[in-house]
């Protein structure tokens, strides 16, 4: 059973940092696409969220419609929208 | 094309309703440089764009733009949650009220539906990151 408290998950506070921080590399990067200390920095935080991707799914449910894991039940619609409370 | 990531891109969590809040918020949904229109100009000024790497921070940056539409929304479905009538109607926000309820509806703060007449694409690049100069700030 899925846990729904997903929201006050640190899990998912910890993804959220991770993927911040990659939306900001992914930014600089456009612009400067020459900087290997960025692409570095890049590559080491999609290591990251990989591993924080599937540790989510696995606890809370899919993260996208791709990530539906389970092979019996449905369970991208049912889990708690993020903006519940 | 995109795909929706089930997560908001900051968290949310407001504590206590609060109507006045709500009817000075729902601007940066709808209003001329709120959310909407940001994320419309970017996405759409792409196309003309002469440089492939500028094609890319506007791909990027309109579509954060809608990840912090929904961060938007989320703050006006907070902040309107049980809020009682009296709050309502002694608030800014009952005009707002009487047309949407608590519904996130994409207007100003003054009430004007979100339009795109307020966002320029010109299919020059100087013009168009002008635009997103004076509209954003978020191209520097």
């Amino acid at each position: 059973m899925m846990n729904m408290n997903c929201n006050n998950s640190s899990l998912l506070k910890r993804l959220q940092e991770v993927e911040f921080a990659l939306y900001e590399l992914t930014l600089y990067l456009d612009a400067y696409p020459e900087s290997k200390e960025a692409l570095m920095h890049y590559h080491s935080l999609l290591d990251a969220r990989r591993a924080l991707v599937a540790e989510y799914q696995a606890k809370h449910g899919p993260l996208t419609m791709y990530g539906n894991e389970s092979t019996t039940s449905w369970d991208w619609a049912s889990t708690p929208w993020p903006w519940e409370t | 094309m995109w795909i929706y990531e089930k997560k908001l891109q900051f968290p949310v969590k407001i504590k206590n309703p609060d109507a006045r809040a709500a009817s000075i918020i729902v601007s940066q949904l709808g209003g001329p440089d709120g959310e909407l229109a940001a994320s419309m100009r970017y996405l759409n000024q792409r196309f003309s764009m002469p440089d492939r790497k500028i094609v890319g921070i506007l791909t990027d940056v309109g579509t954060e733009e809608l990840a912090h539409l929904e961060m938007v929304g989320s703050i006006l479905t907070q902040l309107t949650k049980n809020l009682p009538v009296s709050e309502i109607e002694n608030s800014p926000f009952a005009q707002y009220f009487v047309d949407h309820t608590a519904g996130v509806y994409p207007a100003s703060a003054a009430g004007v539906p979100a339009d795109m007449k307020y966002i320029g694409v010109k299919g020059d690049v100087i013009a168009d990151l002008n635009e997103d100069l004076a509209a954003d700030g978020a191209m520097l």
